[in-house]
């Protein structure tokens, strides 16, 4: 079930009233409803893969239980490496088994010996890259002896499956979620009403901004050769704002909806496109990711301790296992090691932690947010082509002599009016976002006002015929 | 949650009234315009009296000059064809031209093998382009006798139009704002209804043998226009349009039938192989011309 279509329209105020005027008598049926009302969204896509969710909450459930009771550090490895097997194994026989097979037999041909070897016609399950993630989470905190295990399966079915974050995230902790589920849960007005009013942004930035950048985006990128350079790198740009718009939007909804259940999500984008370098972008960009990825992968690794030559092949790697989560293609694998490439300067001079947390913008800033954004929209480039080859051609085109020429946007009524649409509702969401910025918000917070003419926006502006899917639906 | 509950009423109430009235006015601006056939067909040809009109969709709009055919025939016509459209608009067209005071000898329905022989008929591509006139009966009954989620959105549009104005936000809404400002504007026809095709479109293959095609109507909309026709004493001329390397077999029963599926075989003068361009259409309105002064 998509956040953008009627039937979420339709079982959002339904699943709100069941829950806090019908199951809200008992902690434990809220949360059976919960579960039930998370399988019915999944089983919305495809039923077929809820066997999946289930396989990996019973196996981490258990494994989870058996890790507490055990002393022996071995048995504990054991168990830990079980339950990683389990996981990544289904995760990388969805994801991955396509892209290793194709790509063993291209390495090998390129040395001139033909291999055999068939790939599956697999079809990659919403958001298995999410879930599989939150349950490691859950069996690692336990190993770590960070977390005690759910003493309830249907508390952590539910933390597995809840339906705002099932498919795309925020990526939640065991640690912080999962607790919010043996609490009893009181509705609040201020919470509701920051959870409504974050769903019609999360809207917004979606149906607006995302699904009519797309319109541009995809007849750029599917066929960059017809384009000039300026119309590259308004393509490009329009991407930005594309992939932020719908998975920040996303990320929105997911925390806002939650909040109407009575639950806190971590924010998961914090105005990435004001960071002033990489490192403030990847404090800013899906951190409920990058902290996933630091907390279980960095620090395990040494994190920014040992030699350069350690604090730098950490950061590689992290970055590089990072661009390869999003996707089986070398394209995401690039765009990792390209974050990576721009990181490594600042970690040398050690100023990968400065402008934690600053919120003033003086002069100079603005030009190092300006710097960092068309940096990280050239690594764009790579996440958004369809191979190394294409995202090469496109970035070498940039620079093309025709850089003034961009008459895509003119070339009929239809395509200026959705242009117009698309830089109206960007420059519309930048001057919200520099607002909840320097008044150091973690999130857009609108009012009655602001939420009415932001709806009137979706209504009059939104890309309703030609809706385009949740970009991180694929990831 | 009382407190809530509340927020989020005023909240609907407030962003449904606002909505119902941008909409509103935004329909309001439309109606009062030319800028798409409907509005241009009900703001100036009410009372007007007409030797004959010609309906049907892209291949009615662009073959059939009406400004030509008034020049050679000595009568008078207009083009009140819509572009992505079938049989079943082209019925809504004509009840459209007639409530609102048309009146017109003859009705040239441009037809194509295709559509008549669709016996399941859905919703056209520029079926919004009523929404202006939701509120008629005619109107909202023909969105509901279709099936389609498009279909439903116009029924409802009724009701709510900021449903179909936002859903169809590009087409409705935008163009409404150039109505307000501009209210004399057309969108792509002329001031007798047609719309012309370039010359430079691409070229056709030469060589391609004809193709036979079978003319069979199952499509029910095409006995609803012959009622009507006939209740408000319509002459129905069925009107088959070139189409490159094809030859359309049958009759329509003891219907005037002018086939001119096999007229132009030059490539030079279609735009693609069911449309003709600007020379295409010269020779087809002459060549009609003269049949339309012996039915």
């Amino acid at each position: 079930m998509l956040f953008n279509s009627l039937e979420f329209l339709i079982f959002l105020p339904l699943c709100f009233i069941l829950y806090w005027f019908v199951v809200n008598r008992s902690l434990k049926l809220q949360n059976v409803f919960i579960l039930v009302a998370s399988y019915v969204f999944y089983g919305w896509w495809d039923y077929r893969f809820l066997s999946l969710i289930a396989l990996s909450t019973v196996v981490d459930y258990f494994i989870g239980d058996l890790l507490s009771k055990q002393d022996s550090t071995s048995s504990r490895k054991r168990l830990l490496l079980a339950s990683l097997f389990v996981n990544l194994g289904v995760l990388g026989f969805f994801k991955y088994y396509n892209f290793f097979v194709d790509s063993w037999i291209k390495a090998w041909s390129e040395l001139g010996i033909e291999m055999q070897g068939s790939t599956l016609n697999i079809i990659l399950p919403v958001g298995i890259s999410f879930y599989t993630f939150q349950t490691l989470s859950y069996t690692i905190d336990i190993y770590r002896k960070k977390l005690e295990p759910s003493n309830s399966l249907v508390n952590f079915a539910a933390y597995v499956a809840f339906f705002p974050q099932l498919v795309a995230g925020p990526i939640e902790r065991a640690t912080n979620l999962l607790p919010q589920f043996s609490r009893k849960r009181n509705f609040t007005f201020e919470q509701g009403k920051s959870g409504l009013y974050l769903i019609i942004w999360g809207l917004f930035k979606k149906v607006v901004i995302a699904d009519n950048c797309a319109f541009f985006v995809n007849q750029i990128f599917n066929n960059h050769t017809a384009y000039s350079a300026g119309e590259l790198w308004i393509g490009a740009l329009l991407f930005a704002f594309q992939i932020y718009g719908d998975f920040s939007g996303y990320s929105d909804i997911a925390i806002g909806t939650a909040r109407l259940f009575g639950f806190d999500l971590m924010t998961n984008f914090k105005f990435p496109y004001f960071s002033k370098n990489i490192g403030d972008f990847w404090r800013r960009w899906h951190i409920s990711l990058s902290t996933w990825f630091r907390d279980y992968v960095y620090i395990p690794l040494g994190g920014s301790k040992g030699s350069v030559w350690k604090q730098v092949r950490n950061v590689c790697i992290i970055f590089i296992v990072s661009g390869f989560w999003h996707g089986a293609n070398w394209t995401f694998i690039v765009w990792g090691a390209f974050h990576a490439l721009l990181f490594i300067p600042l970690l040398l001079i050690k100023r990968n932690r400065s402008d934690v947390n600053t919120t003033r913008i003086s002069l100079l800033d603005v030009g190092r947010i300006f710097i960092t954004f068309v940096l990280v929209t050239i690594g764009w480039i790579y996440f958004r082509a369809d191979s190394l080859t294409i995202a090469n051609e496109y970035i070498m085109s940039l620079v093309g002599s025709d850089l003034f020429e961009a008459r895509l946007f003119i070339k009929t009524n239809k395509n200026l009016l959705l242009f117009a649409i698309s830089l109206f509702s960007i420059l519309c969401m930048l001057l919200f976002e520099i607002r909840a910025y320097v008044k150091a918000r973690a999130e857009v917070q609108l009012n009655m006002l602001s939420g009415v003419f932001i709806l009137l926006c979706i209504f009059l502006m939104g890309a309703f015929k030609d809706p385009s899917q949740f970009i991180y639906f694929q990831f | 949650m009382k407190k809530f509950l509340k927020h989020i009423i005023t909240f609907i109430f407030a962003a449904f009234i606002a909505l119902q009235l941008v909409s509103f006015l935004s329909l309001y601006f439309l109606r009062k315009s030319h800028f798409y056939k409907p509005q241009y067909v009900a703001n100036t040809l009410r009372d007007v009296q007409l030797d004959y009109v010609v309906l049907g969709s892209s291949t009615g709009l662009t073959t059939l000059n009406t400004e030509q055919i008034d020049n050679e025939t000595g009568l008078k016509g207009f083009n009140i064809s819509i572009d992505d459209t079938s049989l079943g608009t082209h019925y809504l067209m004509l009840q459209h031209f007639i409530k609102n005071g048309g009146s017109a000898r003859s009705l040239v329905l441009v037809v194509s093998p295709g559509d008549l022989a669709n016996g399941d008929p859905s919703i056209s591509g520029n079926d919004y382009r009523f929404l202006p006139y939701a509120h008629k009966r005619y109107v909202n009954s023909h969105f509901v006798d279709l099936p389609s989620k498009e279909a439903a959105i116009l029924k409802v549009s009724k009701y709510m139009p900021f449903v179909g104005v936002s859903y169809y936000n590009a087409e409705l809404f935008y163009p409404s704002l150039k109505a307000a400002i501009e209210p004399t504007t057309r969108n792509r026809f002329d001031k007798k209804g047609n719309y012309v095709y370039p010359t430079n479109g691409k070229a056709l293959e030469k060589t391609k043998p004809t193709k036979e095609l079978s003319l069979t109507i199952t499509n029910p909309y095409f006995e609803k226009i012959k009622a009507l026709c006939d209740t408000n004493q319509i002459k129905l001329v069925v009107y088959q349009p070139p189409i490159y390397g094809s030859k359309v077999l049958g009759d329509t029963g003891l219907l005037p039938f002018v086939n001119h599926s096999d007229l132009i075989t030059d490539p030079l003068l279609f735009y693609d192989r069911i449309h003709v361009n600007r020379k295409g259409r010269v020779a087809a309105s002459r060549a009609f011309a003269l049949q339309l002064k012996n039915l």
